[in-house]
């Protein structure tokens, strides 16, 4: 289910006709959801049998316990370790089995992580303790099914709460609402624009350029480069998200909230991955004792760890979520005496530096690159200079600063709307604009949205 | 229905006509202005004027990648064989399906088509037979052929490095595309007064496994298109500037492979000329180890004239 791809809007626009064909000539509440969870299921059936198969499982561990009405914390315990399974056995099997063997075996070696495993197991684990924490009443069958296979959310979240999408997914009616659908598609265009344009350009301009460990100019730029793809990549995937949901009449949670213009991590977390920060928080932080806890700096930082194990199987991501757990517990850059604006370039280098443990999964060459960047010695006109050589050509030199000048201006835009995130972005005209270049500036090559893989 | 629903649908068609617009522009600027089509629709034309004009019975046709288009020198070559030949090549990016409608739209029965490209094309470029590469879409649509919606909408969409690039070169002053109308010389030929001395290459030649099945099958297919028109169709490898401490063992390569595909290949014969495919005379090459100067390309002609020749008595 790949929104950048022809295909899934083809069978997306293909599935639509058929259900209108069949609502013509039967209405019932019932039945309308019966669709959306056969729509759902479909589209994620095309991925492949094994996504299928796996969120099947999932499912179905997470019905059965609430069928029979789990309760205990050690059920719920064992419930959610049910959940768990297939992420644990696909995600970290070849990398725990690396580390206690010292080699992948290769039945474990070839495994591929079934697509939106993380997003799914975390919604369903907190579906699990909601209910039985809240003694909520029972989902049907049906609304559960929806609930945990709404497909423009199932591959990458955002992670919805029980109380949130729950409802809307209840009183679910296929109806064409021209007023949803026109704000739902301006969403679909930006994050297309996002992803298409600006996450796809970097991608492939920044893959080009020879990276020399030594020099810190070029490792900082390709810190830079993967600050906007990541974020262009992994927003324009929720906006579009978010804009198929609006269309279909439901409201998901905005999971990017102009994160590049907050000025410290405490901040960052709130406008970065929104529903991620808020699982770790309600269904982690919180239950291991939270603000209150004596040991809340050593809480925080193993909640930090755990996410940056959920972003992947790698020392490099418990190092990138123990780095962002450290920041966070700095104070506040103005109790420094430092300006606003000061501040917030700080932080920005902050985030750029913290995206290299992100990328940067041999460790040799992480440190080796850490080691460049805060060696003071190696920021030498020479290797200013050599910034220029890394690139394969001049024109590869323009268009870098185009893309990287286009992404500036992008996030430039953004600040002009912080009350009302995106408002500048969604802008009708802006939506005009976006779709001409959607169609006349993507590039021939493709990369996955980079949360795939997680 | 409210006046705001009534916004939101007048809004849609505008989003629907942007598209159609975006579509528009991105036709135009493929069809007329973009440079690399430019400059090959006008050598294409120019060619399809020539051949147009051609009554001879027997014609020798060459086609293939850049080496092809910078390395035979068609006028030199029918001026010491007597027999009409034009150089048809294009270059790499247009892909084999344009070499192959272009080539086999003016050959005719028992016209000799000899292709010459580096190996490396073919390699998964068999579905290609099938369909066009980017360039290659833009080059049908500039020639008015026919092409599949995918294909259209991926020719009229000209990406922001491509956008960016000519913008830049129009801010530097460069010219839009490297080679231009001067390049172009009678029969096809293309000669580039750019000399930007490319490195010899320092990579073994090595096409094997599924890579030389590969090869084979797109041979296949052009064996199997040429035959059903009677036209006979010979393979040539292009010469490749080489280190001269790689010239032996490439030449060795080469011919390992030559002979691979002679052995399992029956409707393409396949040419050799002494040189097999490498040579270290750094003065006969130009801008890129496959083009060669016009000096480069009358010598690799001349040489081909005898290999070729002794094809023909065969026919």
């Amino acid at each position: 289910m790949n929104f950048s791809q022809p295909g899934f809007w083809l069978s997306l626009l293909l599935g639509l006709f058929c259900i209108t064909l069949i609502l013509r000539f039967r209405r019932w509440a019932l039945l309308d959801r019966g669709l959306l969870a056969l729509l759902s299921l479909s589209l994620l059936g095309l991925e492949s049998g094994l996504t299928l198969g796996v969120f099947l499982f999932v499912f179905g561990v997470t019905y059965l316990a609430l069928v029979r009405g789990v309760s205990s914390r050690f059920s719920v315990g064992v419930v959610v370790i049910l959940q768990f399974t297939p992420l644990v056995f696909y995600k970290y099997a070849p990398f725990l089995s690396s580390q206690i063997m010292g080699a992948v075996p290769s039945l474990l070696g070839d495994l591929v992580i079934p697509v939106g495993l993380s997003f799914y197991s975390f919604q369903m684990v907190g579906l699990v303790i909601d209910t039985v924490k809240g003694r909520e009443k029972l989902p049907s069958f049906l609304d559960c099914l929806n609930f945990a296979s709404f497909f423009p959310q199932i591959v990458a979240g955002p992670i919805e709460r029980r109380s949130d999408l729950l409802p809307q997914v209840r009183d679910f009616r296929f109806k064409l609402d021209w007023e949803a659908i026109e704000y739902g598609l301006r969403w679909i265009v930006l994050g297309l624009f996002m992803k298409l344009i600006l996450a796809e350009n970097i991608a492939a301009e920044s893959a080009a350029v020879v990276i020399d460990v030594g020099n810190p100019f070029l490792v900082g730029l390709e810190c830079l480069f993967f600050s906007f793809r990541i974020y262009n990549d992994f927003a324009g995937y929720s906006f579009i998200a978010y804009g198929l949901a609006y269309g279909l009449g439901i409201k998901l949670t905005l999971n990017f909230l102009s994160p590049y213009w907050t000025n410290n991590f405490r901040d960052f977390w709130r406008h970065w991955h929104v529903s991620l920060s808020q699982w770790f928080r309600d269904y982690l932080y919180i239950p291991l004792g939270g603000n209150r806890s004596s040991w809340r700096p050593a809480l925080l930082l193993l909640v930090f760890a755990v996410s940056g194990v959920w972003h992947g199987a790698g020392w490099n991501f418990v190092l990138w979520g123990l780095f962002h757990g450290l920041l966070i517990l700095l104070p506040p850059w103005s109790r420094f005496g430092l300006p606003k604006s000061l501040a917030w370039v700080l932080h920005l280098a902050l985030v750029a530096l913290s995206w290299l443990f992100f990328f940067e999964r041999d460790s040799s060459v992480l440190f080796e690159k850490l080691g460049t960047l805060f060696n003071p010695f190696s920021y030498t006109l020479v290797h200013l200079e050599a910034v220029l050589a890394a690139f394969p050509s001049k024109s590869a030199l323009v268009v870098s600063a185009g893309i990287l000048g286009l992404c500036s201006m992008m996030i430039a835009l953004e600040g002009l709307s912080l009350k009302k995130p995106y408002a500048l972005l969604t802008h009708r005209v802006s939506c005009l604009i976006m779709i001409v270049m959607i169609y006349l500036f993507q590039p021939t090559t493709y990369h996955e949205f980079i949360y795939f893989n997680f | 229905m409210s006046s705001s629903t009534l916004i939101s649908r007048r809004w849609l068609w505008a989003y629907l006509i942007a598209l159609v617009c975006s579509i528009a522009v991105g036709w135009i600027y493929a069809r007329y202005f973009e440079p690399e089509t430019r400059f090959w629709l006008a050598a294409f034309q120019e060619r399809r004027e020539e051949l147009g004009r051609e009554t001879a019975k027997f014609k020798v046709i060459f086609t293939g990648d850049s080496s092809c288009s910078f390395g035979i020198d068609a006028t030199r070559f029918t001026e010491a064989s007597g027999q009409a030949s034009y150089n048809l090549g294009g270059t790499r990016q247009m892909g084999m399906r344009v070499f192959m409608d272009e080539s086999l739209k003016h050959a005719q029965r028992g016209d000799l088509l000899v292709l010459i490209a580096n190996p490396t094309l073919f390699v998964s470029e068999a579905k290609a037979q099938q369909r066009y590469s980017k360039a290659g879409a833009r080059m049908a649509l500039a020639l008015n052929e026919g092409l599949k919606v995918a294909e259209f909408i991926e020719a009229t969409r000209p990406g922001f490095n491509h956008l960016m690039s000519l913008g830049g070169k129009f801010a530097l002053r460069m010219p839009s595309f490297r080679y231009g109308t001067g390049d172009r010389r009678a029969r096809g030929l293309i000669v580039t007064s750019g000399r930007d001395h490319p490195e010899p290459t320092s990579e073994s030649f090595e096409i094997t496994g599924p890579e030389l099945a590969e090869v084979k099958e797109v041979l296949r297919a052009w064996g199997k298109c040429c035959a059903e028109k009677g036209v006979n169709l010979c393979y040539l490898l292009p010469i490749e500037l080489t280190d001269s401490s790689l010239l032996e063992k490439n030449r060795e390569a080469k011919e390992e492979f030559l002979n691979e595909l002679e052995k399992t290949l029956s409707g393409v014969r396949i040419l050799r000329t002494a040189r097999m495919g490498c040579s270290d005379e750094e003065e006969l090459f130009a801008d890129t180890l496959f083009h060669f100067t016009q000096e480069g390309a009358t010598d690799f002609t001349e040489r081909l004239l005898p290999v070729l020749e002794e094809h023909m008595q065969r026919f």
